[in-house]
Formats: C-alpha cells, structure tokens, sequence
C-alpha cells in the first residue's frame, strides 16, 4: 500500500506543478544543443510552406493545450506547430526532426483529455487538420480511407446517403479527429455493441520514427505475421503517425429505438443496468445520468429529463424491426421490475434527436452548475456500479465537492465529473485530491485507469496502480521496438523510468531477486 | 488428445508441463542458447508455418488449466491458457453465456492456442474475432519476463495493447497463461439455411447480396469445387424475429433454393463440423487461406479457378460478406514458388493477401511460408528483439526466419 501511495502522491505534487520533474528539463536540453533553431525552422517552412510552420509564441498559445485541465496536465509550447497537407510533407517533418533529435508529438483537433496531445519538453507539434480529405468510399465492402484530420461527425454523415456509419462516437465528435480517434482508441456511447475505435480500423498508412512511410493491414483474412495494427490503435501518438486510415463502417439499423428510463434512486437505476446486462441483453447504447446532471441538462436544452428523478437511462436499440420491438418491450419489463418510476419511448426520429442531445451536449450544460469541471474516466466492472456510485458520492461529500454523473454505464465506464471554480483559492488542489481518492476506489473495485481518454501524462502517475514493474516493462518493450530514441510523444503514458537502459536494468533487477541468478 | 511423441511430424527432444507461469519462465530462461521452445496447447495449429528439422523443446500447456475468475453477470471471464475450449464454452453454457467463435476440435484445442493462433471462424461476418473479445492477458516473454496487460473490464485504454498483438502471433513473442475475455449470451434460438447445389459464382454473389441487405444474418458461406457451390447460413438471436428473418431471406432467393433448415443443435453440430474439416491436417493438401475486400470475392475466385481448377481439384470453403476464401489443393499439383508466381503474375497481389494455413511437412521444408512486407518486418523484427532476444520461441516458424535474414543483409533501421 504503501508503494500506492507514494504514486499518488508524485502524481498529485506533478499535477500542481509543485514539482517539474527532471525529465523534462533533459528533452529540452536534447532539443536545443547545438541546434541552430533559425535554420531549422526554415528547413520546416521548405517543406510545409511559409503557412504551414508556425513559431510565434501568439500563434503556438492553442498548442500548449489539448481538453484536458489545467492544473491535471502541465502545458508545454512547443518550439513550432506545422501543418502539414500530405504523407510526403508529415514523413520529410519526421526525418528532419530525426536528424536534428527533435521530438515529434502528432495532434489532431486537440480535444483530448489526458494531456497526449502536448508537447512535453518542447519539441515541434504535427497538426494534421489539413489532412482532411475522405479519398474513398467504398459503399460495397462499407470501408473508406481517409485522412487522419476528417472529422469524425463529418465522417458519418458523409457516408449517411449510402446507409453506412462509422460506429466510434466520442462526446467530441463535432470536432475530433479520426487520426486523434485512432490514437486514443476511442469510445463513444454505441461502442457498447460496436466495439471501439480498433475494431473498425482495417488498414493504416503510419509514418515511423525515422521517416519511413509504411502501409499496415491490420489482421483480417488472409494477413500473416504480427498485428502491428492492434498495438498501433491506442498507442496515443507514440509509436507511430497515421496518415490514411482504412475504416470499417457500420450499415445503418433497420429499427432503431430510444428509451427514457428514470429512477428515484441511483442504486434502482444502477442496478436496472445490471439486469438489463444480466438478462442477455446488449443494446446499442445504454448511458445513465444523474440528478445534478438533468438539473444541468434539462433547463438548457429541454430534452424531456424529469427534473424530480435521481437518475435517467438513456437506451437505444437497434436491428431489424422484429427484434428491437422484442428487446424494446423486454427492457421496459425490466426497467419496471428495476424500480423505474416512468419509462417512455421516442416516438419520432426528431424525439431521439432531442433525447440523445441531452447526454451528447452535456459536458457543455455543466457551464450552468459552476465554471469549470474535472472529467474522469475510470471502468469498473459493471457489477460493482452501485457501489463506486456509492462510493462517488461519499468522495463528493468527503471533499466538499459536487460530483455530477453522466457515462457509459452498459460498459461501466464512468465519467465523474468533478465541478469546481478554479478562481477560488484552494479549488484546485481539493479536486485533484479527490480525484486521486477516486481513482483508487475504482481500481479497489477491480476496475481500471482509463476507458476511452487515455493515459497521456495526466494519469502517468498512476499506472503503478494497476500495473507491476514487470509489466510496465513490458510495455517499454513496445516503444523500444516503436521508437528507441523516443522521438514520437516522449514521456507520455509510462511512467518515469521505465524507458532506455532502466528497462533492461528492471528486468534483471526482478529476475535476480525473484530467482537469485543473474541472467545474461 | 495430442501425440507427445510428434509435433509437426518431428519428435521433440523434451516435453515440458509446466504448471506455473514461474517454471515457464525458467525454461525460457534455460542456460542453453541453441534450446528453443515450441509451446503448444491442443497441437491443433503446429503444421502451421516452416518446417523446422527440430524441436528442441516442446512446451505443452494443458496444465494451466482451469477458469481463475468468472463472474457472468459482468460477461467477463480469465481463463487459463491450457484449459479446452470445450470445456470453457460448457462452463459459459451453464450461466446461458459463450464465445460466438467456432473453434476447430474443441475438445482439443486451447483458449491460449486459439488466441495465439487467432482462430477466427465465419461468424466473424456479424460477432467479429477473439481479438474483439480479448479485455486482458499475463504471458511470459521469450526472455523470461512474465507481465499482464489490460484487465477484466469491457473498455480499456490505459496503456499499450499488448494482448491484442499477442492474437495471431503464435507463441512467437511470449506464452500466453492467461486470457480474459469478453462473453456474450447464448443466443435463444439457430437456424441454419442450405441450398441444393448451384453454380459457384453465382452462389457467391447471391451470398454477398444477401449479408449486405441483412446485416443479422451470423454467418454466410458458400462450399464447394470449382463449378458447383452450396450455400449455408447461419441465423441466431431471439426465435421469432431469426424466424421471420428466415422467411424474409426465403422470399428474397429465387427458385428450388433454401429447401433444408437446421435447428438448433442440428446447426450447431453442422457448423462445427464445417470448421473441423477445413482445419484437419493431411498429407496430401495445402489449405491457403486468401483475404480480399468482399466485392472482389467472385472475380478472385474466378482467376484462381481458371488457373488451377483442371488439375488440382480445388476444394473451396468462401465467406463472401468477410472476403475471406479458404482454398483446399491437392499438394502434388502446386508448389509454393508456383502459387507465388501465379499470385504476382495475375495481378491478384494489388487487391489480395494470402497465408498458407497448412500443408503437409515436405511442401513446407526449404521455403518461407509467410511472407510480410519488407517494412513491416523491421518492425516485428524490432518486437521480437524486444521480447524475445535470444530467440527463445518458435525459432525459425513464423516470419522469424526472414526476419533473420533480413537484418543480416540490411542492417537495423533503428
């Protein structure tokens, strides 16, 4: 326990910035020895053109950031922000950063929540919102390739016409990107039955450390050797930079339906999702919101919450119409059974707009309740939901805190949403303790860090939690085999020391004192 | 039950049973550098890949067996890497839950071997593969280092992948002891519809037309030889709504079609046994599985029978909505440079990939089976270095040879 704690407590002392750890003094100082910066930004502005490279410190302000919080996640200015437009452009950016033993750190809209999109140390930022082209739509084999910069909304309802979806649905869709998705590995409400980002990804152009420019089918029929497509989805940018992505698409239901549950209880609504789980059920989405939220939602958008309930479910069902009908009315049984005190059913395609857009444009109503909030983002397994509920709620009183809830409850993935003024003196430092005593109740709970925001650097200093030295280790492996020099996103996702030499050093270290022989 | 005395027709040097991811790594640890070890769960995949003239050690895992954690109604569970598929799937059956993946002599047959191997049957067309299911994974390296990832919760993104790299990579990285996996209920009702014989182009197109119009339908295939195909789908969900279903698809096919239907148990046994025959070993028959974008499942089928079909007498087991053809040739007539050489010419390469799932001893000695691209070898080369340095596993049987070689003539990128 004791090891547990003294992560936390690094964590906490880095997210406050009381401490700049040493590491990141060392990249800077690998950047700029012996560097000439003039001539290396010129040397960018060949390549991506006089409008591609941006280095003054006004025009690099939003790349110090991504969506994460401050305060959670240290901002950095990179030394310049390019904008590429083709592969050529972003593989000729690598190889001169390669050369010149610049970190690289690939962005797309900048709407992540765990810090991956910053440039830790410094180093230049590839922002691939100018690749933004859908080169292919392939309405037979339901696949498109695109560019990493399409935005994943516009992506759907491009390929709506041809009865097709992309299913990854993440609450940023209006603004995030399929490269950002495909780094992230994210989720989004329908993943429930669809799966996430790396099950709809069939292929990727990937531009590796040195430059090379690469095409990686991911397995399929037909593919041999190791699937390098699987380890690079979720790799948070850094392993490897897509710059075409072949996507799967989903054909659109026959029947869709949505479903308002609400509860007077948190625990009857917790406990529905359980049963409806429990009975064999999987619907297309299954999202719970809570009280503090609807108080948020409901006077905003008028999406038809019951502002007296303790918690909402929204479900959606989809397939061919015999079967929705069948599932529908099961759930309502079910709902009831549960405790449910009113269920009702979207009766037009304008009903299930107006439901879905209260949980979709949540995030943005929490604007009414206090100025800024703290999204987590933590997975527990779905029997244990009534009692992290509890346990949320304890932490909100413990700390003074309003926590309000609105997640993907079928997939026990919760989104506590910590609401705070960062203006008063103090407010920061309570909602980053409470966080921590959060996170530590969901991996009590047999749960884990992240289910679609990542690691980036904000939960850095908690991976030890979850994670042994061994496999931790492990994982180096992988960016070892990536990226030795470290080139792609460094310092992100592992924590400290678990890269170069120290790696090997760990391993032996464990093996000799697990076996008392000192290996080779 | 596995013959300890062959694998891939070589007698092992030794056999090994460890019982715990430890003695596992103290083999792999082994003071010996020309030892390499060949894990194997039910053997049922070892004629895959090189022919290799020893077997150093052969590491059976059937004695990791057993379920570590299983709680159904969170649809997870952690299952030992040796334990049976069968008896994994009658633990899932008990709780009304399974694994909606036909898995080839399941009474034999591993979860480890089947993740390993990356099994996937044609219900890929609407469940997806074991990879879509595997949430978690302990395995022990190729150097000895024994490390978990991912965990038992449905969505996970804290950290790097690394059991979903392990599906398909056949023991070549590390020995799986673990897995945890996704579940899903046991469907209320099957339904399996047959076709009479019918030419085999058309078969295919029907089947492609079909899985695009009805996205519920499980499973889609045709088989068959070169002229003649028979159709089989594969229905499962509520009983009403897959009988109304069958009924839609009945009124949508044309004539004298659809006439058999399997229920139930019946379809089950039916599918089974369609996956124990295109995975059974002989010694007379190269299996080689092509991949393709399922549009241009007919034309490539096309060009493959006009090559071959007179002499070889081409068995074909095709998921059109998958793009996914599973040839069965008899191994006298073809020989891999043949099949290479046939597969460049015809232009196939540009819209297709292939593996050679099987073949007997001799048509696989003195050649690399697999082949990957030259980028992508630097990287699985890369890999393996990192998890396997002293090439511990599987030497010389996957890609790995190749990859030796590839580096010795180029040098590392890196």
């Amino acid at each position: 326990m004791l090891a547990l704690n003294e992560t936390g407590i690094q964590a906490l002392t880095n997210a406050t910035g009381m401490q700049i750890l040493g590491f990141q003094l060392h990249t800077r100082l690998r950047v700029e020895k012996g560097m000439d910066r003039k001539a290396f930004l010129a040397e960018l502005k060949n390549i991506c053109g006089e409008r591609g490279v941006l280095h003054e410190p006004a025009d690099l302000i939003v790349y110090e950031y991504d969506g994460s919080v401050d305060g959670a996640v240290d901002t950095e200015r990179p030394m310049a922000a390019v904008l590429p437009t083709s592969t050529e452009q972003v593989s000729a950016v690598v190889r001169l950063a390669w050369q010149h033993g610049v970190p690289v750190v690939a962005r797309g809209a900048g709407t992540g929540l765990s810090g991956g999109a910053v440039a830790r140390g410094g180093g230049i930022i590839i922002a691939l919102t100018r690749m933004d082209r859908m080169l292919r739509v392939d309405p037979v084999n339901r696949t498109a390739l695109v560019e990493p910069g399409v935005i994943n909304l516009e992506l759907s309802q491009s390929v709506h016409g041809d009865g097709m979806f992309f299913a990854p649905d993440p609450s940023s869709q209006k603004a995030c990107t399929i490269g950002g998705n495909v780094a992230e590995n994210s989720g989004g409400p329908h993943c429930l039955k669809y799966g996430v980002t790396t099950n709809h990804i069939l292929g990727l152009e990937v531009v590796l450390p040195d430059g090379t420019v690469t095409w990686i089918d991911a397995h399929g029929p037909g593919v041999g050797g190791l699937d390098l497509a699987a380890i690079l989805v979720g790799s948070e940018g850094m392993l490897g930079i897509t710059t075409k992505i072949l996507v799967r698409l989903m054909p659109n239901p026959e029947a869709v339906h949505v479903h308002l549950a609400a509860f007077g209880t948190m625990d009857d609504a917790a406990a529905c999702v359980t049963n409806i789980i429990g009975a064999g059920i999987l619907p297309a989405s299954l999202e719970m919101m809570d009280q503090l939220t609807i108080e948020a939602v409901e006077p905003a958008y008028h999406a038809g919450y019951p502002m007296d309930a303790a918690a909402v479910l929204l479900v959606e069902v989809d397939g061919t119409r015999a079967d929705v009908d069948e599932t529908s009315d099961h759930i309502a049984r079910i709902a009831r059974e549960s405790g449910a005190t009113s269920f009702r059913s979207a009766d037009s395609k304008a009903q299930q707009d107006l439901l879905w857009k209260g949980r979709k444009m949540a995030l943005a109503a929490m604007g009414r309740l206090a100025p800024n909030y703290y999204l987590h983002d933590t997975v527990v397994p779905r029997t244990r939901l009534t009692e992290t509920l509890r346990a949320v709620s304890d932490i909100s009183h413990e700390f003074r805190l309003s926590i309000a809830n609105v997640f993907h409850a079928g997939d026990g993935n919760l989104h506590p949403l910590m609401l705070f003024d960062r203006r008063q003196p103090g407010d920061v430092e309570r909602i980053l303790e409470a966080s921590h005593e959060l996170i530590k109740t969901c991996v009590s709970m047999g749960g884990t860090l992240s289910g679609e925001h990542g690691i980036g650097s904000e939960k850095q200093g908690y991976m030890e939690l979850i994670y042994t030295g061994e496999d931790l280790a492990a994982m180096a492996g992988i960016k070892l085999a990536f990226d030795p020099r470290e080139m792609f996103n460094p310092e992100k996702v592992l924590p400290k020391g678990y890269m170069c030499g120290e790696v090997r050093a760990l391993h032996n270290q464990a093996m000799a004192q697990k076996h008392g022989i000192h290996p080779m | 039950m596995m013959n300890h005395r062959l694998a891939d027709g070589v007698e092992p040097d030794r056999v090994v049973t460890p019982t715990s991811d430890d003695e596992i790594a103290d083999i792999l640890r082994g003071k010996v550098a020309s030892e390499w070890v060949l894990p194997v769960g039910g053997a049922t995949a070892v004629t895959t890949g090189n022919a290799v003239d020893r077997v150093p050690t052969l590491m059976d895992l059937s004695g990791l067996s057993g379920i570590l954690e299983y709680e159904p109604a969170d649809l997870t569970v952690s299952v030992r890497a040796g334990t049976r598929w069968s008896e994994l799937i009658a633990a899932l059956g008990e709780n009304g839950q399974t694994i909606p993946v036909d898995v080839p002599f399941s009474d034999s047959a591993t979860v480890g071997g089947v993740v390993a191997a990356g099994w996937v049957g044609p219900r890929r067309l609407r469940d997806g593969t074991m990879k879509d299911l595997l949430i978690g994974a302990s395995f022990v390296r190729g150097d000895g280092l024994m490390a978990k990832a991912g965990g038992m919760v449905v969505k996970n993104v804290s950290g790097f992948e690394i059991p979903r790299l392990l599906h398909g990579s056949y023991g070549s990285l590390a020995v799986i002891t673990s897995v945890n996996l996704k579940v899903v209920p046991s469907h209320e009702a099957e339904l399996t519809l047959r076709t009479g014989e019918m030419p085999l182009l058309d078969a295919i197109d029907s089947v492609l037309r079909l899985t695009r119009e009805q996205p519920s339908i499980a499973a889609a295939v045709v088989d068959g030889d070169g002229a003649e195909g028979v159709i089989a789908i594969r229905l499962s969900g509520r009983r009403n709504p897959i009988r109304e279903l069958a009924d839609n698809i009945r009124a949508s096919f044309n004539g004298p079609l659809l006439g058999e239907s399997l229920d139930d148990v019946e379809s089950a046994t039916f599918w089974q046994r369609h996956g124990d025959g295109l995975a059974t070993a002989s010694d007379d028959r190269v299996t080689i599985e092509v991949g393709c974008g399922p549009a241009d499942t007919s034309s490539i089928v096309r060009q493959i029978r006009e090559q071959f079909d007179r002499d070889a007498g081409i068995g074909y087991s095709i998921s059109p909505g998958t793009g996914s053809i599973t040839l069965a040739l008899a191994a006298s007539t073809l020989s891999l440079a043949q099949w290479r050489e046939f597969w460049q010419r015809s232009e196939i390469e540009s819209k297709a990939r292939f593996v050679v799932l099987d073949a007997p001893r001799a048509w696989r000695s003195g050649v690399q089976i697999w082949s990957v691209p030259e980028s992508q070898r630097m990287l699985m080369t890369a890999l393996k270095q990192q998890f396997d340095p002293q090439q511990r596993l599987n030497r010389g049987r996957l890609w790995d040879r190749a990859a030796e070689e590839s580096v010795a003539s180029s040098g590392r990128r890196l």
